[in-house]
């Protein structure tokens, strides 16, 4: 009975061990047939597009964008990050709550800060507020930047936007925000993504692991390479048991 | 056992929670430094004194104006710089074209907070800007905190290089 148990149990593990390993092992292989001919399949040249895989890379936006425009140019905030034309030129927890053009200069509105940029998207200053409540909406008044708080407090600048005084106003157009044209929305997306995500980067974290996590991603197909090993030499060793096993029971018949 | 792990945690916690912070308002620190508070003015970064800033700075300047109150000999500037990752916001106030205060009032890192208590921010007192727009003396460093130590010193010979600029304006007016 001990004697049939053995090489009967090893199979059971050279089966697990098999089981364990087959998915790791198809990726392993499939990942790096592909990778051998990168260039044939013009893995470099195809763009991901599928939001599945950009949110696990944390690349895709979430939500919808504000939007303001300001003169020809517009001013979009997504996710924390602010775009002018487009182009990502800051980041900034607070949110966007307007945006004004006076002559070369575009006034952001934030909480607690108006942002001044140029006509390049450089940015000129972060200019601090008077009101201790956050800002809720921007307007122009004879080229001055005006305020309104949450509280409904109103404020104007100075023509040099570098201070402000309360003020009282009537009848002002604050900035409203506008919905992006498709080609508009297009280009943001892009500006967000930056320079996108290429196939044969997606195919070559999935082939070193890294694709599951960065720190522990490779241990994983470590695993998967030293388990393929393990299922090598425990089917050498279930193929010459066999053997071995069979010529016995040949030897056995041949002399009884 | 459970009780070490939990008390090294909570001193974790605390030493962290001390670490990032507000210390002063920068409005507050502007209205200290003057019996009447001016109103602010701002200086242009541009041509020469960019390329000045953004050498000290060893990357791109972000602001293009920056704003700084005066009165008399004094100038008060609000400076950001960043440490590791995120920027680390300094009061500098110059009186004579020396420092005579320097207080870190916005730290927003984990690590490198030691910089802003006044065992390291007394060295820059009476500190002055050398010709080759370095400081006049040395600032000893702290261990684990050699990048904000390095963002105050950017921070400091930027605040001495624009205040000269300033003053040289009045000069030649």
């Amino acid at each position: 009975m001990s004697r049939r148990k053995k090489p009967f149990a090893f199979f059971l593990w050279h089966r697990r061990l098999g089981l364990a390993a087959l998915l790791l092992v198809f990726i392993l292989s499939i990942t790096g047939i592909m990778l051998n001919h990168t260039e044939e399949l013009k893995l470099d040249e195809a763009i991901v597009e599928s939001d599945l895989i950009l949110n696990w890379y944390g690349i895709n936006p979430q939500g919808t964008p504000v939007n303001y425009k300001a003169g020809d140019s517009w001013v979009s905030q997504w996710n924390q990050q602010l775009f002018f034309n487009g182009l990502n030129f800051y980041s900034h927890e607070e949110k966007l709550q307007g945006v004004v053009k006076i002559d070369d200069i575009s006034a952001i509105a934030l909480e607690k800060f108006v942002l001044l940029i140029d006509n390049e998207g450089e940015i000129i200053e972060l200019m601090p507020v008077t009101s201790s409540q956050p800002i809720k909406k921007i307007a122009v008044i004879d080229n001055k930047i005006a305020l309104l708080d949450v509280s409904n407090n109103t404020y104007i600048s100075n023509p040099d936007f570098t201070t402000w005084k309360k003020h009282e106003l009537n009848n002002t157009n604050w900035a409203t925000p506008f919905t992006l044209s498709e080609i508009q929305s297009a280009k943001l997306k892009q500006g967000y993504r930056g320079q996108g995500l290429n196939l044969e980067r997606v195919i070559l974290d999935l082939h070193s692991g890294r694709i599951f996590n960065d720190k522990w991603g490779v241990y994983i197909m470590d695993i998967s390479a030293l388990l393929m090993m393990l299922l090598g030499i425990s089917g050498l060793w279930v193929w010459w048991s066999r053997k071995l096993k069979m010529s016995q029971k040949k030897h056995y018949k041949k002399h009884h | 056992m459970i009780y070490k792990i939990l008390f090294t945690c909570l001193i974790i916690a605390t030493a962290d929670c001390f670490a990032k912070g507000t210390y002063q308002q920068p409005t507050e620190f502007v209205a200290e430094a003057f019996t009447i508070q001016p109103e602010p003015q701002v200086i242009w970064v541009k041509g020469k004194l960019r390329e000045q800033i953004e050498n000290i700075l060893q990357h791109k300047s972000l602001s293009k104006r920056i704003r700084y109150w005066k009165n008399k000999t004094r100038s008060v500037w609000v400076l950001e710089e960043i440490g590791k990752k995120k920027p680390i916001t300094v009061g500098i106030i110059i009186d004579d074209n020396k420092i005579s205060n320097l207080k870190v009032l916005v730290f927003r890192e984990t690590r490198g907070w030691e910089v802003r208590y006044p065992f390291f921010t007394q060295q820059f007192n009476n500190l002055t800007l050398n010709s080759d727009n370095t400081l006049s003396e040395t600032i000893d460093g702290i261990s684990g905190a050699t990048l904000s130590v390095r963002a105050l010193e950017k921070l400091a010979r930027i605040a001495l290089m624009l205040n000269s600029t300033i003053q040289s304006q009045v000069t030649s007016k």
